[in-house]
C-alpha cells in the first residue's frame, strides 16, 4: 500500500519481470529476475495496473496465448472456462477487448494473472472499478492461491479489502518500506488511523 | 464559452508544448518552413522554364486542379499523416464546440505531406501555364480561393460520410457509393471517355479564368469566378461547422462500433508461440477501423489512379515507394501500439522476446507488401505497353526494396521511439500529428529517393542494373532491421518501449 507515486507498481513490474532492476535485487524463488528474467515470468501471474489487455484481441485470445506461450498441458480450456464463468465473462469470451466496460477489463486481468496457477500471484489494483461479485471472485482466486501454498502481493488503495485478502501490510513511500505489520492491524477506525500516519 | 477559434489556439499550443523532443520540434519547424518555400520555389522555377510547350501543359492544369479536389476530399476519410490534433476520447470531459473539431482538420491540413505535395504541383502547374504578364498574379487569389474551397469541401465530406456511416443503412449507401465510383472510373478509362469526363471538369472554367486574366487581361471572368469560389468557401466552412455537429451527435447503432460485437472464434489448432503472436497481431490490423480503412484505401485507389490514367512502365516503378511508405505510417512506424495496454502483461509472460519484434516485424512487412502488390496489380492491368526485361526486373526490384527499406526504418521507429496510441477511432494514427508529419516526410524522402534510384536503373535497359541498384536499398533496409534487434535484446530498453505504448 501506498499513496500514488509511491512505487507499488514500479515494484511488481520489477518482481514480474517485466522492469529490469536498476539497483538492488529481484528474487522470486529463488531465480533472480536480472540474470533469468523468463525464468522469473514463469513463476509469477501478474495483473497490472493499467490496461493490461490488447484492445482488439478476445478473452479467448489472450487465454489460448498465455497458453501457447507459458507451454500449458492439454485441457487447459476447461479452466479457462470456469474462470471466465466465475468472473461473469462467459458471456463476452469472444468479443474483443476494446469493447470492455473498466470493469470487466480488470476481471479478465486477473483470470490472467491466475489462469496457471502460479506460485507468485502479483495483483496491482485488481479492485479498482470492479462490482461487489467481481471483488467477491477476485478474492476467492487469491483464498485459492494461498490455500495451494502460493504466495498472492496485492498493491491497493483499498484498506478494508487489503486487511481481508491480506496476511501482512507493508506500506511503500518514495519507493521504500516504511512499515510492514500484519494486515489485521490496520483494520478498523484506529487501523485506518495508522495507516493514514504512515501514508504520510 | 470560447470561441471555435479561440479554442482551436488553445488546442494547438497545448499540442506544440506536447512535443518534448527537440529534434520533432526541430522537423516540425523545417516542415513548417517548407511548405511556403517549397510552393515559392515551385512557381519560379515554373516561371523560368521555357515557355513553348506553355499551351499544351495548360490543357492539363485543370485535371491537376480535379486531383487536388480528390485528394483533399480522400485524405480527411483516410487519415493518412494524421489530421486530429488529440483522439475523440482525449477531449470528451472538455466543452470542445463542433466548430473547433472542423476547423481542427482544417488547421492540420498543411502537415499533411500528401496535401503539401500536391499543393506545390498545383502551383507549379499554374504559374506554368500563365505567361509572365503584369495581370498573372491576380490569378494567385483565384488559385488561394480554389485551394481553400477544395480543402474545405474535402472536411465537410468526411463529417458526412462519419454522420451517415452511423446507421447501417448508412454504412451500406457509403460502400454502394464508394463501388458506383470505382465501377464508373473504370467504365470511363475503358471505353475512352476519361478525357471526356475531364474536359467537362469545373475546374476547367477556374483555369480559363485565371489564363483569360493573365493574357487577354478579362477581368469579368475573373472577378465573377474568384468571388464564386470565395462564396463556394464560405458557404462550405459554414456547412462544415454544421455538418461536424450533426455528425457528432448523430447516435450511432449497434453496428456503428464493432468492439460491441462477438468475433468469430479462430480455429481451436496448436500453434507455435510465434504463429500464436502473430495472429493476435494480424487480428489487431485487421480489427481495427482505421488500419483496415487505410490499408485498403492505399492499396486500391493508387491502383485506381493508375489503373484510369493507363500509365507507362517508368511512372509504375515509382509506385511501390509511394504505397509502401503510406502503409508503414497506418502503424509500422509505431508497431508495438497494437498491444496498446496489453504490452506490460505480455511482457509478463515467458517467451523469447525476439518473438514478439518477428512477430510485429513479419505483419508490418506483409500488411505493406499486400498494399503494394494490390496498387501495383492494378497498374498492370492498363500499362502501356510491354515491359522490356529491364523494366520488368526493375519492378520486381522496386517491390522488394522499398518494402524492406520501409521495414527496416519502421521497426528501428517502432524500438526507438515508442507513442502511446490506442488506434480506436477512425481517425486515430500511431504517433502524435506534428511526429506523423515528420515520420512521412522522411518516408516520402526515403521511398522516392529509392524508387527514382531503382527506376532510373531501369531506363539504362540493362536487364542487370536495377538488381545492382536494388541492392545498397535492401542492404541499409536490413541494416536497420538488425539495429531494431540489438536494441530490442537490451532489456531497459524493451521495457521502455512496453511502459510507454501501454500507459504513454
Amino acid at each position: 500500500m501506498g499513496r500514488n507515486g509511491a512505487g507499488k507498481s514500479t515494484t511488481l513490474r520489477a518482481l514480474a519481470g517485466v522492469l529490469p532492476p536498476t539497483a538492488g535485487t529481484v528474487v522470486v524463488g529463488g531465480v533472480d529476475a536480472r540474470h533469468d528474467p523468463a525464468g522469473v515470468r514463469a513463476r509469477v501471474g501478474y495483473c497490472p495496473d493499467v490496461g493490461g489487455l490488447v484492445p482488439r484481441a478476445t478473452p479467448w485470445e489472450h487465454l489460448a496465448l498465455a497458453a501457447r506461450l507459458r507451454r500449458m498441458p492439454a485441457g487447459w480450456e476447461q479452466r479457462a472456462r470456469d474462470l471466465l464463468e466465475r468472473f461473469e465473462l462467459g458471456g463476452a469470451t469472444h468479443r474483443v477487448t476494446a469493447g470492455f466496460s473498466h470493469g470487466m477489463g480488470r476481471r479478465l486481468s486477473v483470470v490472467l494473472a491466475a489462469f496457471h496457477e502460479p506460485p507468485l500471484l502479483l495483483l496491482d489494483e485488481p479492485f479498482d472499478g470492479v462490482d461487489p461479485l467481481g471483488v467477491e471472485a477476485t478474492l476467492d482466486v487469491v483464498r485459492e492461491a494461498r490455500l495451494g501454498g502460493g504466495a498472492v502481493v496485492v498493491s491497493t488503495h483499498l484498506l478494508s479489502l487489503a486487511v481481508e485478502a491480506c496476511d501482512e501490510a507493508v506500506v511503500l513511500r518514495a519507493g521504500r518500506v516504511v512499515a510492514a505489520a500484519p494486515a489485521a492491524e490496520l483494520a478498523g477506525d484506529d487501523g485506518a488511523r495508522r495507516y493514514r500516519a504512515l501514508l504520510g | 464559452m470560447t470561441s471555435g477559434w479561440e479554442q482551436l489556439r488553445a488546442l494547438v499550443a497545448l499540442r506544440w508544448t506536447m512535443v518534448r523532443s527537440r529534434h520533432a520540434r526541430l522537423g516540425l519547424a523545417a516542415l513548417a518552413a517548407c511548405v511556403p518555400l517549397a510552393v515559392a520555389g515551385g512557381a519560379l522555377v515554373a516561371q523560368v522554364v521555357p515557355g513553348g510547350t506553355r499551351f499544351e501543359a495548360s490543357l492539363v492544369v485543370p485535371t491537376i486542379y480535379l486531383g487536388f479536389a480528390v485528394l483533399s476530399a480522400v485524405s480527411p476519410l483516410t487519415a493518412g499523416g494524421g489530421n486530429e490534433l488529440y483522439p475523440a476520447e482525449q477531449l470528451v470531459a472538455y466543452p470542445i464546440r463542433p466548430s473547433t473539431h472542423f476547423l481542427t482538420g482544417l488547421a492540420v491540413m498543411p502537415i499533411n505531406l500528401a496535401w503539401v505535395s500536391q499543393l506545390v504541383i498545383l502551383t507549379a502547374a499554374t504559374s506554368f501555364a500563365l505567361a509572365p504578364t503584369p495581370t498573372a498574379p491576380l490569378a494567385v487569389p483565384t488559385m488561394l480561393a480554389y485551394v481553400l474551397l477544395a480543402t474545405a469541401v474535402g472536411q465537410l465530406g468526411s463529417w458526412l460520410v462519419t454522420g451517415v456511416r452511423q446507421t447501417a443503412n448508412g454504412r451500406r449507401a457509403m460502400w454502394a457509393l464508394a463501388l458506383a465510383v470505382a465501377a464508373a472510373v473504370a467504365v470511363a478509362a475503358r471505353t475512352g471517355r476519361a478525357t471526356d469526363v475531364l474536359d467537362a471538369s469545373p475546374t476547367v472554367r477556374v483555369v480559363v479564368a485565371m489564363v483569360g486574366v493573365s493574357e487577354q487581361r478579362a477581368y469579368g471572368l475573373w472577378a465573377a469566378t474568384t468571388a464564386t469560389l470565395l462564396l463556394l468557401a464560405a458557404a462550405t466552412l459554414y456547412a462544415g461547422r454544421a455538418a461536424c455537429a450533426w455528425a457528432l451527435t448523430r447516435p450511432g447503432d449497434a453496428g456503428a462500433s464493432r468492439e460491441g460485437r462477438p468475433v468469430r472464434p479462430r480455429t481451436a489448432r496448436a500453434r507455435t508461440p510465434f504463429r500464436e503472436l502473430l495472429a493476435v497481431d494480424r487480428a489487431s490490423v485487421w480489427r481495427s477501423a482505421s488500419l483496415r480503412r487505410g490499408a485498403l484505401v492505399l492499396g486500391l485507389l493508387p491502383g485506381l489512379v493508375t489503373f484510369a490514367l493507363g500509365v507507362d512502365w517508368s511512372t509504375l516503378l515509382l509506385l511501390p515507394g509511394l504505397v509502401a511508405s503510406g502503409a508503414a505510417l497506418l502503424f509500422g512506424v509505431n508497431a508495438f501500439c497494437l498491444d496498446a495496454g496489453g504490452a506490460v502483461w505480455l511482457a509478463s509472460l515467458p517467451h523469447d522476446p525476439r518473438l514478439a519484434l518477428r512477430s510485429k516485424t513479419w505483419v508490418v512487412a506483409e500488411t505493406s507488401l499486400a498494399c503494394v502488390l494490390i496498387a501495383v496489380a492494378a497498374g498492370l492491368l492498363r500499362v502501356q505497353g510491354p515491359p522490356t526485361r529491364a523494366e520488368a526486373y526493375g519492378l520486381a526490384c522496386a517491390v522488394v526494396a522499398t518494402t524492406v527499406s520501409v521495414l527496416g526504418t519502421s521497426m528501428r521507429l517502432s524500438v526507438e521511439r515508442p507513442h502511446r496510441a490506442d488506434l480506436r477511432g477512425r481517425r486515430d494514427t500511431p504517433a502524435p500529428p506534428g511526429t506523423m508529419a515528420v515520420y512521412s516526410a522522411r518516408m516520402a524522402a526515403q521511398t522516392t529517393f529509392a524508387g527514382l534510384w531503382v527506376a532510373g536503373s531501369a531506363a539504362t535497359g540493362v536487364a542487370w542494373l536495377p538488381v545492382v541498384a536494388a541492392l545498397p536499398v535492401v542492404l541499409l533496409g536490413l541494416r536497420s532491421l538488425v539495429v531494431s534487434g540489438r536494441l530490442w535484446r537490451d532489456p531497459a530498453k524493451r521495457a521502455r518501449v512496453v511502459i510507454t505504448v501501454a500507459a504513454g
